[in-house]
């Protein structure tokens, strides 16, 4: 059964076709926030966040994208929001340091984060700089989906990688220090 | 270089601050294999010696990037984020949001314990459901409420001209409120003026609310971003006491979303939601 099928049936009333649509759909929004967010209990939050927004908002998708596209693009809205949130309440920009490491984290969680140096580098971007480079380079999104659930023109988007990948380049070589050598910087 | 034992970045190319985003364009397509054959050969012929050496910084970040694992829920958070959505979606009515166990990060427990079923409101609040609200010019008072009972709102000195509500069998009684303040600080007799109201109050007044109240820009008020979904239609700060006496600052929004209308109150000492009714 295709999302829009399921889509139509929860809009009828049956709710096992909304179980179903999360079920297709919430470790690729989860791990869409997580990426966004870099913690996990905010990636719920958010996660949790962008699913009611469909339980209460499905009859807002018209068909006129693919369905997966309409919930990422709540997703990404959903995290901007939690961030923007997070970063009002701590009063200064997104972190530039790492977190300390939870003890008491267990092995399967480990199991499915990010490299630590990876997200750190990722956190340091620009929230517009990390969401293009996650959809296009982590998720596998096209620059046209890209596009659509950015809502930025295809131009902007490839811009936004080229840039976030240069800045994470940069940070990444900052974790572990290189040997000195030489760099031509003439041009 | 702690991103891969066996992969190193090359070396950082100067800024590009001399190439022009179209240029820049062709570069990424070229770099991700976009180009076709022909653009490929005559664009790889182009290219700078710094733009030979971004190209290959760029696809090593991004070969980086596509290596990530990918990321899967645990099945605890897995079992989170279902308990919660479906005990959402099965309360069409109303509910104590705080209830849901995954909603832990956001939900202030103490208050929730405090505030229980019985939920005790500034009687501002059945006024602003029931008779519309107005704020004093400029938005910026939006912890001074003017009732809009008459054409031109009073601002009461302090809580001390805030009238009873609701008569002693319960009932609304809006005709009798003229203004109110929100109590400069917290007393005993602050409370005097408040006026109880039960959930099932809460759920009468929805239906009463006249139609579009938006006397006032809510977008001001704390906490507002915590509304991610539905038209905040109006909302206000007010002071509530709990069951335990304690005083609670909290902003109340009345949120509609097509289908229905919601009614949040948020605790401003962190924007955690203490309270959630939906008719």
């Amino acid at each position: 059964m295709t999302d829009r099928e399921l889509i139509d049936r929860f809009l009828a009333g049956d709710q096992n076709a909304f179980t179903r649509l999360m079920q297709a759909h919430e470790d690729r929004v989860f791990g869409l926030c997580l990426r966004m967010l870099r913690d996990r209990g905010k990636a719920l939050d958010a996660t949790q966040d962008t699913f009611l927004t469909l339980y209460r908002k499905a009859d807002r998708y018209h068909g006129k994208s693919a369905f997966s596209t309409w919930l990422y693009r709540v997703a990404i809205n959903t995290c901007y929001d939690h961030m923007r949130k997070e970063k009002r309440k701590r009063a200064d920009a997104l972190p530039d340091h790492l977190d300390p490491v939870d003890p008491h984290v267990t092995d399967e969680m480990r199991a499915v984060e990010l490299r630590p140096d990876l997200e750190a580098a990722l956190a340091t971007l620009q929230p517009e700089f990390r969401s293009a480079v996650v959809l296009v380079d982590m998720e596998g999104h096209s620059l046209e989906t890209a596009a659509q659930l950015l809502d930025i023109p295809i131009g902007t988007v490839k811009s936004r990688v080229f840039r976030g990948r240069r800045n994470l380049a940069a940070v990444l070589g900052n974790f572990s220090p290189r040997p000195d050598t030489p760099r031509d910087d003439s041009g | 270089m702690t991103v891969d034992n066996d992969r190193e970045l090359p070396d950082m190319p100067p800024e590009f601050a001399d190439v022009s985003p179209e240029r820049m364009e062709v570069l990424i397509d070229f770099i991700d294999g976009r180009l076709d054959e022909s653009e490929t050969a005559i664009f790889e012929a182009s290219l700078t010696e710094n733009e030979r050496r971004e190209v290959e910084l760029q696809r090593a970040v991004r070969s980086i990037l596509d290596d990530a694992p990918a990321v899967k829920m645990t099945d605890i958070e897995r079992a989170q984020l279902r308990t919660a959505i479906h005990d959402v979606a099965g309360t069409r009515s109303r509910r104590l949001a705080g209830l849901l166990p995954a909603w832990q990060g956001r939900v202030n427990w103490v208050a929730l314990g405090s505030v229980a079923a019985s939920l005790i409101l500034v009687v501002a609040a059945a006024t602003v459901l029931s008779n519309g609200v107005r704020f004093s010019d400029g938005d910026e008072g939006a912890d001074a409420i003017a009732i809009a009972e008459s054409a031109a709102p009073t601002t009461a000195p302090a809580a001390a001209s805030t009238t009873t509500a609701m008569d002693t069998a319960g009932a609304l009684n809006l005709e009798s409120l003229q203004s109110i303040e929100e109590p400069a600080e917290e007393s005993a007799a602050d409370f005097s003026t408040l006026t109880i109201i039960r959930e099932r109050d809460v759920l009468e007044v929805l239906d009463e609310t006249p139609g579009p109240p938006r006397a006032y820009n809510p977008d001001n008020l704390e906490c507002r971003d915590e509304i991610i979904d539905g038209e905040v239609v109006f909302g206000y700060l007010g002071a509530w006491t709990t069951d335990a006496g304690r005083r609670l600052d909290a902003v109340l929004f009345k949120v509609e979303d097509g289908r229905r209308t919601t009614v949040l109150i948020l605790d401003t000492r962190d924007c955690s939601m203490v309270f959630e009714l939906e008719n």
